[in-house]
């Protein structure tokens, strides 16, 4: 099944809601290493839940773990954020915490939301878990 | 990775010392906030977050933050601590050069806003009076308390308008703005009403005068329109300034109950609180989940003015009774015990039970016995014929200002009188005071004797009495007791029909 997905992702006949959300990802994922991050991997399904993008941060020596929102258009009214739901939250910080154990990862973690329209970067929300 | 920082938590009118303790480990960027705070405390991590971007410092992430506030068993109750926090964490970060000996003796409070700036916070007059206390130098506070926080002598005020401020300030990049001492004798406000304006009634204004001079309770009757309310407000002007002292301890009153004016940080004038007959007791007295100050405590060295007397419930009166007699009042809660001063002059008015709905026995159900007997000088407020009101005869009756003057004569003997002991007025005298100053001529103690045998007194309504004559004394500049003075003491133990 998981091969299956990753040789549709290549090809163009993708459905139009996923292709969106793969290019958002290419131009997150851009935009991190730009930023000076190094991608230490990506799509990882952990059980249920998925995590877009895992990145080291070397200004602060911590791993981020990265969920990117994808729109078509950047729209002030309908933001990539509203996507992210109480549950949808609860699930990537599961997630996270997940891989951090499983990797046996003793330093610091957060995560980070990553927004993109049209074709960009337009937010960046680190650490989404401090509260 | 540790700081230390010191706050203050208010319980009562007290500051109790805080440590705020920040932590931190590499982990899930998280913060934790221990030490029994409530919601508000809790809230504070949002604030401190936004706020510490807002003034452009970044703080690391991915580490797990636990803040304690120690003790741990002291509740701690609302945002005064976000400024501490916001200062730990940059410290602890390395963020600015704050070594911990540039920290160390001082004590910091304040809300943040989200953009960095200091937003107003309560109890700061307590903070500053227990950093003496601690021997802690230097107090920061926002700038909108900086006056406040200069009150109390001996400590240095950091009063910076946001986080940034602060911080060059910490860093010597800046000096810190001179806070502007509240005027040390602010003006008695103007009284409102004026007892020139007030006509006829001669007995009441004579009446109030004695209980502005030594701090006696009075009940005013009188039927409906004859002048009651006007009077008990003209009171206001002929109450003597506060001293420094006392001005102190009204304002860390109000500063506790966050009633504070902005821009009035030191109450020069005597409170005047006037209380509706719907008030329930916990209103007056104080209390509430975490005790604060009732109205008879916001009256602390000044009025509390309850107006229809009739109409309010025996139980929210019968509250009033001890504070009235020893002049604070202790809150006990499952929390703990507070004590605020209440050291009030009452003044109630009533309708005469001829007037008031119901009839003598009700109103005499409503006001008890006992409560009667706290009451020292009763008036029969008669009301003033037309004719009388109609002329004008602007120089017959006696301005506030001139009988101001008599009152802070009369309040200076008293002080003079009292300098050895912990009183300052003769409402406060205990039956030693009243022995050893209370000097009676044969005649006088004669009249007082067959008086008291005639009607019915009390010990208390006699040693009440007594405290009466003094000051009646007082007001004639009289060493002793004379037969007049007692006489006219007398007539003020009138009755209005209350009594059976």
């Amino acid at each position: 099944m998981q091969q299956n997905l990753r040789l549709r992702w290549t090809s163009d006949q993708l459905a139009p809601h996923l292709r969106t959300g793969r290019l958002g990802e290419k131009t997150a994922e851009r935009y991190l290493q730009r930023k000076g991050y190094r991608v230490m991997s990506k799509n990882v399904r952990i059980q249920s839940d998925e995590i877009d993008i895992i990145v080291f941060d070397p200004t602060d020596r911590v791993i981020a773990f990265c969920e990117v929102k994808t729109r078509d258009k950047d729209d002030p009214d309908y933001r990539p954020d509203l996507n992210v739901t109480p549950d949808k939250r609860q699930h990537i910080i599961r997630a996270a915490r997940r891989w951090v154990s499983e990797h046996g990862w003793t330093g610091g973690y957060r995560v980070d939301l990553v927004y993109v329209a049209a074709g960009r970067v337009i937010d960046h929300v680190q650490e989404m878990n401090w509260e | 990775m540790l700081t230390k920082l010191t706050s203050f938590t208010t319980i009562g009118l007290k500051s109790e010392r805080i440590t705020v303790e920040i932590g931190a480990t590499p982990g899930e960027g998280t913060i934790t906030i221990v030490g029994l705070g409530d919601m508000a405390v809790q809230e504070s991590k949002q604030r401190v977050k936004l706020a510490l971007r807002a003034s452009g410092y970044r703080i690391p992430t991915g580490r797990s933050i636990t803040v304690n506030l120690a003790p741990a068993n002291i509740k701690k109750v609302g945002p005064r601590f976000d400024l501490p926090i916001a200062v730990g964490l940059l410290a602890m970060y390395d963020l600015v050069d704050l070594k911990s000996e540039k920290l160390q003796g001082v004590a910091f409070l304040g809300e943040l806003a989200l953009d960095g700036t200091l937003r107003h916070v309560s109890g700061v007059v307590s903070a500053a009076i227990s950093c003496r206390a601690h021997g802690i130098h230097t107090l920061v506070v926002p700038s909108v308390n900086g006056p406040e926080a200069s009150l109390v002598p001996g400590i240095r005020v950091i009063a910076p308008e946001n986080l940034r401020e602060l911080i060059d300030i910490f860093l010597d990049l800046r000096q810190p703005d001179p806070i502007m001492p509240p005027a040390s004798s602010a003006v008695h406000g103007s009284p409102v009403i004026d007892f020139a304006d007030v006509r006829g009634q001669q007995q009441a204004k004579r009446a109030l005068e004695i209980a502005a001079a030594g701090g006696h309770n009075v009940l005013l009757s009188g039927a409906p329109g004859s002048g009651k309310t006007l009077l008990a407000q003209a009171l206001r002007g002929i109450l003597p300034p506060l001293s420094r002292e006392e001005s102190l301890e009204v304002t860390q009153i109000y500063s506790v109950a966050n009633l504070l004016p902005n821009d009035l940080p030191l109450i020069a004038d005597r409170p005047f609180r006037t209380v509706h007959h719907t008030a329930s007791g916990v209103s007056i007295v104080g209390g509430g989940q975490i005790p604060g100050p009732g109205e008879i405590s916001l009256a602390h060295r000044g009025v509390l003015f309850l107006d229809e007397l009739a109409e309010f419930p025996p139980t929210v009166l019968d509250v009033l009774r001890q504070p009235l007699e020893d002049r604070r009042i202790t809150i006990t809660r499952a929390q703990g015990t507070v004590t605020f001063p209440a050291d009030v002059l009452l003044v109630a008015a009533m309708n005469p039970p001829q007037w008031a709905p119901g009839n003598a026995r009700k109103i005499h159900r409503r006001i008890s016995k006992p409560f009667l007997d706290r009451i020292d000088l009763t008036i029969d407020v008669q009301p003033v014929p037309i004719e009388d009101l109609r002329q004008e005869q602007e120089s017959i009756a006696e301005s506030s200002a001139s009988i101001l003057d008599r009152v802070v004569r009369a309040r200076g003997m008293q002080a003079r009188r009292f300098a050895k002991r912990s009183i300052c007025t003769n409402k406060e005298m205990g039956i030693r005071d009243i022995r050893d100053f209370c000097l009676l001529e044969s005649a006088s103690e004669e009249l007082l004797k067959q008086a008291a045998e005639r009607l019915h007194l009390s010990a208390r309504s006699y040693h009440r009495t007594i405290k009466v004559a003094r000051t009646i004394a007082d007001l004639s500049e009289s060493q002793i007791i004379r037969t007049p003075h007692v006489a006219e003491a007398l007539q003020y133990r009138q009755n209005i029909g209350l009594d059976t």
